[in-house]
């Protein structure tokens, strides 16, 4: 745990550093809103209906698929890290659960999930 | 005070500084806290310096490419350009649209910068030299690389803007997406180090650098980096001739500038993270002896990286996104699949040398894996050429015959 | 396919970057465009660096650049005469209306005379069309090449008036040669004419 002190300490200097820079601009800066500049910028035109919709369901689909993958990678991490040690049934069974994955891809291949319409 | 050594400049710093701390009269733990302290504050100055010189130097590199000087007015070669951007930056107005979610509006410049300034924090500058050797740093990198996804996410729905919303879902599409051929080629150093740590990566590279083991997964790695950071033609998310600027339009004066900050940090970070898992990091010519020379054979590799980067940049197009994301779920994907799983068979099959395998023992394994990675391209190349032709012919036919020119 | 395209786009963004610095080698760092390496640089094997860097380097003008008019005047700075005669036709062909003329008065007579008291050219709204240089029957006005005219105030300023608009008619040969030569050499043949028909009527 001593080592993810620092960690913490380059988090909370990471984090002053845009703090620090921030409150810099808006003491130097000018300050004087009013209700065009406060306006949604887009280009010129007045912003039309709401913003927050519903959108194209294709980037949720590759979300979905992108969570499969990053929880095969969060157990193949410890797996790479031993792999010196591993005797080769264990390096077979872990090819085996990427295949497995793999299988999963192939299904969201076949389902259309990846094409762009 | 035991003597001062030069070869080993940085460590001995840090011993010389160490010890006046304790002179002072702080307790161990005070300055074991200092010490740390110092050490962030050293990796972010580091870190926020390089940028100042980095966006000159692209500038400059970009101006050569496209036979332009760049900036060279300001200092000595235009050198100092960004003090003066810098400057302007902070005497803008900060705006707050009215419509935006103003929390989360506020809070995404702050967490971009910070995700990449933590990356920083397990990158190892010479043998020892580094924030911390954390035994997960590839673990760390990977989960701290997605709180800058996350900003640019916040960034663009806390805006309430169409622009930045359609840059959030591409984010989405495309940070996301790239990420998982990135950690899956990241994958292949640590499994042939053995070890998540940076530092230890880098040591497993004393026989041989990953890019001659790994050619494949360096491609790849290099490849979903240049996504990853969203550079052209990965550029996406801020593609200018369409959705103006992407997530950062709403963005003004110093917050505007954070974005910035984060997103150049981010690129020339990439780079040294490319060079530490398969460039040996600061592995080089009498490093053994002289420890202080690592710093500079880290700066040398990851600047020699950068340039490659810079030199894409100014060469691609802007992909289309479902190109983007075809070539990424249809090809780099299943790629990287098989490839983690040829290596990991085929180091596992010839078995791995020892940390201190003469040459001779070496060659077999260098060779194998070498091959394995050479017949993988070729295979790759042969099915993609297949393939491609395929879909070729299928188009072509689909196409409808032009109408014949008749005669007015 | 295979990539090909990519590094063959490669290659050629890495020649450029190279040969910018070579190019810099070999004319030596310093100024671009001196008039030694002008016509290099202007030619179709120009390489390298193609910035102007403007307020130090200025490229010259080509002869049928024009932007502005200006009136020519003959004899010296101090007894200006104008070749103008305040007929008034290039304010009247000038598109937008951007010539205003009052014509000199004989301060004792009070009769017209045919030189311009006033002439006034509104450089924010001339066009720098040419028209007024076209239509002068007098040779009077004619384009020129400054174009750095820059001002502080943009009321008064950019209204050039009879003094700051005239110029010397050595200034027009020196800027337009081929112009004020073939000119020149259409006045002196129309004198020559004129001169021969002269004799002849006296004959």
């Amino acid at each position: 745990m001593k080592d993810y002190e620092l960690i913490g300490l380059l988090f909370i200097v990471g984090l002053a550093l845009p703090v620090a820079a921030i409150l810099a601009g808006s003491i130097l800066g000018p300050r004087k809103p009013n209700r065009i500049k406060n306006d949604t910028y887009e280009c010129g035109m007045e912003t039309f209906g709401p913003t927050w919709v519903q959108f194209k369901v294709q980037y949720y689909l590759f979300a979905l698929v992108f969570v499969v993958f990053d929880i095969e990678l969060v157990f193949l991490f410890p797996f790479a890290a031993a792999f010196d040690k591993l005797p080769l049934y264990a390096v077979v069974e872990t090819v085996v659960f990427i295949l497995i994955l793999a299988a999963a891809l192939v299904y969201a291949w076949k389902r259309k999930a990846l094409e762009w319409f | 005070m035991n003597g001062f050594d030069i070869s080993n400049l940085f460590l001995s710093i840090g011993q010389v500084w160490t010890e006046w701390l304790l002179q002072l009269g702080l307790s161990a733990g005070w300055v074991s806290f200092v010490n740390k302290l110092a050490g962030a504050v050293l990796v972010t100055a580091f870190a926020v310096g390089t940028v100042v010189f980095t966006i000159v130097g692209e500038r400059k590199l970009i101006g050569r490419i496209q036979d332009r000087l760049g900036p060279n007015r300001v200092g000595p070669f235009g050198l100092l350009q960004t003090v003066p951007d810098v400057l302007k930056l902070l005497t803008k107005e900060i705006i707050t649209p009215a419509n935006a979610d103003k929390v989360l509006y506020s809070i995404a410049p702050m967490l971009a910068v910070a995700s990449v300034i933590l990356i920083w924090g397990v990158v190892p500058f010479a043998n020892g030299v580094m924030g911390v050797d954390l035994d997960i740093g590839a673990l760390y990198f990977v989960a701290v690389s997605s709180f800058g996804t996350l900003a640019i996410l916040l960034a663009g729905w806390s805006s309430n803007n169409k622009y930045a919303l359609v840059s959030a879902f591409r984010v989405v599409a495309q940070l996301i997406s790239y990420e998982v051929p990135l950690v899956l080629s990241l994958l292949v150093p640590v499994l042939l180090a053995g070890t998540m740590s940076m530092n230890g990566i880098v040591q497993a590279q004393a026989q041989g650098w990953f890019v001659i083991l790994a050619p494949i997964s360096m491609l790849i790695f290099f490849i979903s980096s240049t996504a990853e950071v969203g550079r052209s033609p990965f550029d996406l998310l801020e593609a200018d001739s369409e959705i103006v600027a992407g997530y950062n339009i709403e963005y003004s004066g110093m917050r505007f500038a954070m974005f910035f900050l984060g997103e150049w940090i981010h690129a020339f970070t990439i780079c040294g993270l490319t060079a530490t898992l398969f460039f040996g990091g600061w592995r080089g010519p009498f490093v053994d002896q002289v420890p202080a020379l690592g710093v500079i054979y880290f700066l040398v590799k990851m600047f020699a990286i950068y340039f490659v980067h810079i030199w894409i940049r100014t060469t691609m197009p802007r992909l289309r996104i479902d190109h983007l994301l075809d070539f990424n779920w249809k090809f780099l994907v299943p790629l990287s699949l098989v490839n983690l799983i040829v290596m990991s068979l085929a180091a596992r099959l010839t078995g791995m040398p020892r940390a201190d395998a003469a040459l001779g023992e070496l060659l077999p394994y260098w060779g194998v894996l070498l091959g394995v990675n050479v017949v993988l391209a070729a295979v790759t190349l042969y099915v993609l050429g297949v393939v491609g032709s395929r879909i070729r012919r299928r188009q072509e036919a689909a196409r409808e015959p032009e109408p014949a020119v008749t005669g007015p | 396919m295979y990539g090909i395209g990519i590094l063959k786009g490669l290659s050629v963004t890495l020649k450029h970057f190279v040969t910018t610095y070579l190019d810099d080698i070999k004319w030596g760092f310093g100024k671009r465009y001196t008039p030694e390496m002008l016509p290099i640089r202007q030619s179709a094997q120009a390489r390298g660096v193609f910035t102007v860097q403007y307020p130090e380097e200025v490229l010259p003008p080509q002869e049928r650049f024009r932007f502005l008019p200006f009136l020519v005047y003959e004899g010296t700075d101090e007894d200006r005469e104008y070749r103008c005669t305040a007929c008034g036709i290039c304010s009247k062909a000038c598109p937008p209306q951007c010539i205003w003329i009052v014509r000199a008065r004989d301060p004792e007579t009070d009769r017209p005379l045919k030189t311009p008291a006033e002439f006034v050219v509104d450089i924010d709204i001339c066009m720098n069309c040419g028209s007024c240089a076209e239509y002068c029957p007098f040779d009077a006005i004619k384009m020129d090449h400054a174009f750095e005219l820059s001002d502080y105030d943009r009321t008064e300023g950019h209204l050039h008036d009879l003094k700051r608009l005239s110029k010397p008619v050595e200034y027009y040969a020196k800027i337009r040669p081929t112009y004020h030569a073939a000119e020149e050499a259409k006045k002196a043949a129309a004198a020559e004419a004129k001169a021969a028909r002269a004799a002849k009527r006296k004959q």
